[in-house]
């Protein structure tokens, strides 16, 4: 680490008076920050605080593992016939559901939509069974349903 | 033990117990045999076009008689070349034909036409082409011999678009030599809302093949039929019911009704084929399983059963492996390198370069209509059918490959595909069953 | 027969720089004209990052470039609110880092400082617990980590909306239409405008200016020659991989195995990993992407997100920053400052191209590049790109309402809402009446609504169907057009009046160059969706029923159309 210290100290001295100021100013408060003990408040609370409001949120295993899955879709629109076969009635076409499940939980939280996202699937799997790579679409589909926003909790 | 459940691996399946074989089906989910927009061509039928700009055609599809087609295929590393003796292609791929039409009649779906019949069919975008197989619905909206067509709007439904469709198939009319024939739109008229926001063509098409539904069917047509019109859908008329709910269609219309060719995002056509295969699994006494197969197990330069992934290990006298290309998973890559996950079979490309373990995106060229080696390479195969090692005998004694997987064609380019699936698949399985009659070697 | 018209200034080049000073002339009330070779913003912009960012790597020697940056992305996010989107950036700092996290952190206290001019949260601190916490996906292996805050922003859109808000105040703009000579005058030299050609319909345009401003990035020097003038650039070429979906809502900083700064950061659906940056001395208008390249992201990537591997990459995108020429310096640290280069000084006056900078600042560079212009014009009116919305961005936009009032998908109205901001509502109006039925979606991915097709067909000036994925992000998704392509031909085909040729010919062409997009980083879960895009495209599987098309469809130039042979 002492290497990069000592670049840095070169740097400084190549670069103009404002740049030069700016870091030894900046420089200068993060001691002072650092030996008065920090800016205080939990950084992770501090940065889902800034961060709710353009939809993004800690993360969520499930829903990680469910969109691993959800990548692999091969746009077939097999399961939307499946799903019509059977009669369901989602909200959302599976088919759609599963390409753009990603985006549209951040859009949802984003513009604090009160209605679900997805939802009114009955959850009956149909559509998993045609899947040719192997999506569990009906899953995506309840995580869509959940709390508006979509959450796997 | 069958590994694939699309058009292949259903032959063989069927073939098996046909044979009296104890048969099991192992399918991971419907391979792109459920996504066929309407075709199954056998052998590449696309004549030359009249008029038109000259058509790029892979080699084997050059010639224009099926006899003089199969032949040019024969040349090659084309699966059809495996036919041993080579006569007996002819009728190898006119029996395959016969036996899908036989094995999907019970669930009320045809396969027609056939090597001597070639049919001219619109797609929903309205382009033509030739076919020699196709499925009930898109079959019986075959051009030939119309006196009028009529393209039925069916207003707010999603990926149909009559007018942009109509201009299409004017502009082919005079390549297919019916400059004469009127082509017109006609709006079907539904009661309101009968199509939902977003117009999903699925659940329009699982409507119409209610009784409600088959009835408004009736009453919007009852006046569009006269004589020599054929009366063009999309590929709505009913999820699996076409059959019956084109009968009752052309019932109140009197006169000939037909679907266009489907595309993407639905293609009913495969949804169709892929029920009505497993509907005949079914009948034929195949279990079938939805699983991944992990592995084959082997001794003895034989293969004895095949591991689920889960573990469960299922015993055969004989395996025919049907899992297709990258769609079904026959093909994968894996680290990096082009493999056949299951035995690490050896892959050839169309000029029998050897490409398993090569990169994929080595195996791909600039000009995305040319011929690209990496969509044409697959397992080589004996007179038998069985998968061969880099030494040029049969990887085991009592494994079998057919359809896709095969290597030596290009299905999206060379239209065999459905012919080499279903001949490769029917010879696939009439050679397991006959190495499981002679037991465990 | 040659069309001829004359302007006071005419732009050439629609990348965000000529859309830029396009809209900041018109502002002004100067008459002008915007050519463009290909679509808006299809060069370096597509290529970009589409962050409009400020610029931390700059804070240690370019003071400047950052405050720049960072003054200009609040302006950004000012007049095309609908367009930009919060990027939150995770920065690891791991054990081998050169750069300790007390410097980084110092760094970082820098930079918040400039963070209140774009509207950026102050950085937070993270032990490896709290930053495993938010990113689970992170290599276990790092100290610490820091949290900053940057903009995303629909580069391609962006250059389009200002592209089309000059034209609605009175810009004459083309696509399609390359300069292929300056008019001189005899003797002087001087440049008088540009003799230009119709790349679809091979028709000659002389278009007469007092001044000629090429903005033509990359090709700046290309261009300049024309006129015996030059423009000396470090061409740098940049690729980036885009991801099927999000990998993290989250950008994660990566370092390259030569030690350069990437990230993997959420674009749109996507997100890309990326950038490269090579010297390149190639075919502009065949960048390759290699091998190495790809590899050399992915190492990069995999340091800080082990498992980015499992991801599927659905295409790449490569372009070339016409950055400033500096001799004997590696390419990471050339300068991102910019230069407008009045080319008087070499003979050829009338004639001025800027070189340099970045997608963050192109709104100021083209005040200053129209200052320069409207000095020489004479022209005292005020620069008002800063605060006159683009297109969309002067309200915003009930996607709930909207949605129920069309009877359109919510997730749609939400997209189409991105795009073109408040202008959707009215979008959708136009596009309605008339149609007995609600819009329908054509490509899912996106998803794009036909009538937003529509729209930009009939009133954006699309010519070709591949400008609507750079417009709309059209097939640029999971399945790149195998889905929607012929649908979405027969949609702008009517409202263009395309010939069924032309129209398979648009379908053939947008395969094609999806193809091109997706050949270098072609594997995985990308393998067989590929194998259906060619079942699409070339007819297996009775998929559709076009014969493949003959060669000359698959070409950048319209056969059918043109009436000059294609170059």
């Amino acid at each position: 680490m002492l290497k990069g210290y000592r670049g840095f100290v070169r740097e400084m001295a190549g670069t103009g008076r404002a740049a030069l100021w700016l870091q030894v100013s900046s420089g200068a408060r993060h001691v002072l920050r650092r030996l008065l003990g920090g800016a205080g408040g939990d950084p992770v609370a501090l940065f889902l605080e800034n961060y709710g409001p353009d939809g993004i949120g800690l993360p969520d295993p499930a829903w990680n593992e469910l969109q691993l899955s959800a990548q692999h879709c091969l746009v077939c629109g097999l399961c939307s016939s499946e799903c019509a076969r059977v009669g369901g009635s989602p909200r959302l076409e599976p088919r759609d559901a599963v390409v753009s499940a990603a985006r549209l939980r951040v859009d949802w939280a984003r513009l604090a939509l009160a209605e679900p996202v997805g939802g009114a699937c009955q959850e009956c799997a149909a559509c998993d069974s045609v899947c040719p790579v192997g999506i569990p679409i009906h899953r995506v589909q309840a995580a869509l349903a959940g709390r508006p926003g979509g959450s796997t909790e | 033990m069958v590994i694939g459940g699309g058009l292949a691996g259903c032959a063989a399946a069927l073939e098996l117990a046909a044979h009296g074989a104890d048969t099991v089906l192992v399918r991971r989910g419907p391979g792109s045999t459920a996504m066929i927009g309407g075709c199954l061509d056998l052998a590449g039928a696309s004549p030359l076009r009249r008029g038109g700009p000259p058509v790029r055609e892979p080699e084997y599809g050059r010639v224009l008689s099926p006899r003089a087609r199969l032949a040019m295929a024969r040349q090659h590393s084309h699966p059809y070349a495996r036919a041993v003796p080579a006569s007996t292609l002819e009728s190898g791929v006119k029996e395959a034909a016969a036996a899908l039409d036989a094995w999907l009649e019970p669930a009320g779906l045809r396969a027609v036409g056939g090597l001597d019949e070639t049919r001219w069919l619109a797609d929903v975008r309205g382009a033509v082409r030739a076919s020699d197989l196709s499925l009930t619905g898109p079959a019986e909206g075959a051009l030939d011999g119309a006196a009028e067509l009529a393209l039925v709007d069916v207003p707010g439904l999603q990926g149909w678009d009559a007018q942009a469709a109509l201009c299409q198939l004017a502009s082919e009319r005079s390549t297919l030599g019916l400059e004469r024939v009127p082509l017109r739109v006609i709006r079907l008229g539904l009661p309101e809302g009968w199509i939902e926001a977003g117009g999903a063509p699925a659940r329009l098409a699982q409507r119409f093949e209610s009784p409600e539904g088959i009835e408004a069917l009736q009453r919007a047509v009852s006046k569009l039929g006269t004589a020599g019109r054929l009366l063009l859908f999309p590929p709505v008329l009913g999820l699996l019911g076409v059959g019956r709910v084109l009968a009752a269609v052309v019932e109140s219309a009197g006169c000939r009704v037909g679907e266009l060719v489907g595309a993407l995002p639905h293609t009913p056509a495969g949804f169709r084929l892929d029920a009505a295969l497993r509907a005949a699994l079914e009948r034929s006494g195949v279990a079938l399983r939805s699983a991944s197969v992990a592995s084959v197990e082997e001794s003895d330069a034989s293969a004895r059963a095949v591991v689920l992934e889960g573990g469960e290990s299922i015993a055969a006298d004989a395996v025919v492996l049907a899992a297709g290309r990258f769609v079904g998973g026959g093909l994968v890559e894996r680290d990096g390198a082009l493999r056949e996950p299951l035995l690490d079979l050896p892959l050839y490309d169309l000029s029998g370069r050897r490409v398993d373990g090569v990169t994929p995106r080595r195996l791909i060229r600039r000009d995305y209509e040319g011929e690209q080696p990496l969509f044409a390479s697959g397992v080589r195969v004996d007179g038998r059918l069985r998968p061969l090692s880099p030494d040029g005998t049969p990887r085991l004694a009592n494994l079998f490959a057919a359809g896709d997987l095969l290597g030596g064609f290009d299905p999206a380019r060379d239209r065999t595909g459905a012919g080499v699936a279903l001949f490769s698949g029917r010879r696939a399985g009439i050679e397991a069953a006959a190495a499981a009659e002679a037991g465990p070697c | 027969m040659t069309r001829r018209f004359a302007v006071q200034v005419l732009v050439v080049g629609g990348g965000v720089n000529g859309a830029g000073v396009a809209r900041d002339l018109a502002l002004r009330g100067v008459r002008c004209a915007l050519v463009e070779r290909r679509e808006f913003g299809s060069g370096t912009s597509w290529a970009s990052s589409g962050m409009i960012h400020g610029g931390l790597r700059y804070l240690q020697k370019d003071p400047e470039v950052t405050l720049h940056s960072c003054v200009d992305s609040g302006a950004i996010q000012r007049i095309a609110p609908h367009l930009v989107f919060r990027i939150p950036f995770l920065m690891p700092v791991f054990p081998e880092d050169p750069i300790g996290p007390e410097l980084v952190e110092i760094g970082l206290e820098m930079y918040d400082r400039y963070q209140p001019f774009k509207n950026g949260r102050p950085h937070t601190r993270l032990t490896r617990a709290q930053a495993l916490h938010l990113e689970p996906a992170l290599s276990p292996r790092l100290d610490c980590a820091f949290t900053l805050d940057e903009w995303g922003v629909d580069a391609a859109r962006l250059c389009a909306a200002n592209a089309l808000d000059a034209a609605a105040r009175g810009a004459v703009v083309a696509t399609h239409t390359e300069v292929v000579d300056f008019l001189r005058e005899p003797g002087s030299g001087r440049v008088l405008g540009a003799r230009a050609r119709d790349r679809l319909t091979g028709e000659e345009i002389e278009i007469e200016a007092e001044l000629t401003f090429n903005a033509t990035g990359p090709w700046s020097p290309r261009v300049a020659a024309l006129a015996d003038a030059q423009v000396r650039l470090r061409p740098g070429k940049g690729i980036h991989l885009v991801f099927e979906r999000r990998v993290s809502d989250l950008a994660v900083y990566a370092r390259g195995v030569d030690g350069r700064d990437m990230f993997t950061f959420p674009h749109e659906q996507n997100s890309m990993a990326g950038t490269t940056d090579d010297d390149f001395y190639g075919d502009l208008d065949r960048i390759p992407v290699t091998e190495d390249e790809v590899a050399y992201v992915m190492e990069a990537m995999e340091r800080s997100l082990p498992g980015i591997r499992r991801h599927r990459v659905i295409h790449t995108t490569e372009g070339v920053r016409p950055t400033l020429f500096a001799f004997g310096v590696g390419e990471t640290d050339l300068s991102r400052d910019y230069a407008v280069i009045d080319h008087a000084g070499e003979g050829v006056p009338g004639l001025f191209s800027i070189a340099g900078g970045k997608l963050a600042s192109y709104r100021l560079m083209s005040e200053d590049a129209t200052d320069r212009l409207c000095r020489v014009l004479g022209v005292r009116e005020p620069c008002r790109t800063a605060d006159t919305p683009l297109p969309g961005g002067d309200d915003e936009l009930d996607v709930l309402a909207t949605a129920k009032r069309f009877r359109t998908p919510l997730p749609a109205v939400v997209r189409l809402a991105f795009r073109h901001g408040s202008g959707a509502a009215a979008l959708l109006e136009a596009q309605a009446s008339g149609a007995a039925t609600a819009p329908r979606v054509v490509c899912a991915c996106e998803p794009v609504l036909d009538a937003e097709l529509l729209h930009v067909a009939k009133r954006e000036g699309v010519r070709r169907l591949t400008d609507c994925a750079l417009r709309v992000r059209l097939g640029v998704g999971a399945c790149q057009g195998a889905a929607c392509a012929g649908a979405a031909a027969g949609i702008v085909g009517e409202a263009l009046g395309w010939s069924p040729e032309r129209c398979s010919q648009e379908t053939a062409y947008f395969a094609a160059e999806r193809w091109r997009a997706v050949a270098p980083a072609l594997g995985g879960a990308q393998l067989a969706a590929i194998e259906i895009h060619r079942h699409v495209h070339l007819g297996g599987r009775g998929f559709t029923g076009s014969d493949p098309s003959p060669p000359a469809a698959a070409s950048e130039t319209v056969p059918a159309v043109a009436s000059e042979a294609p170059e």
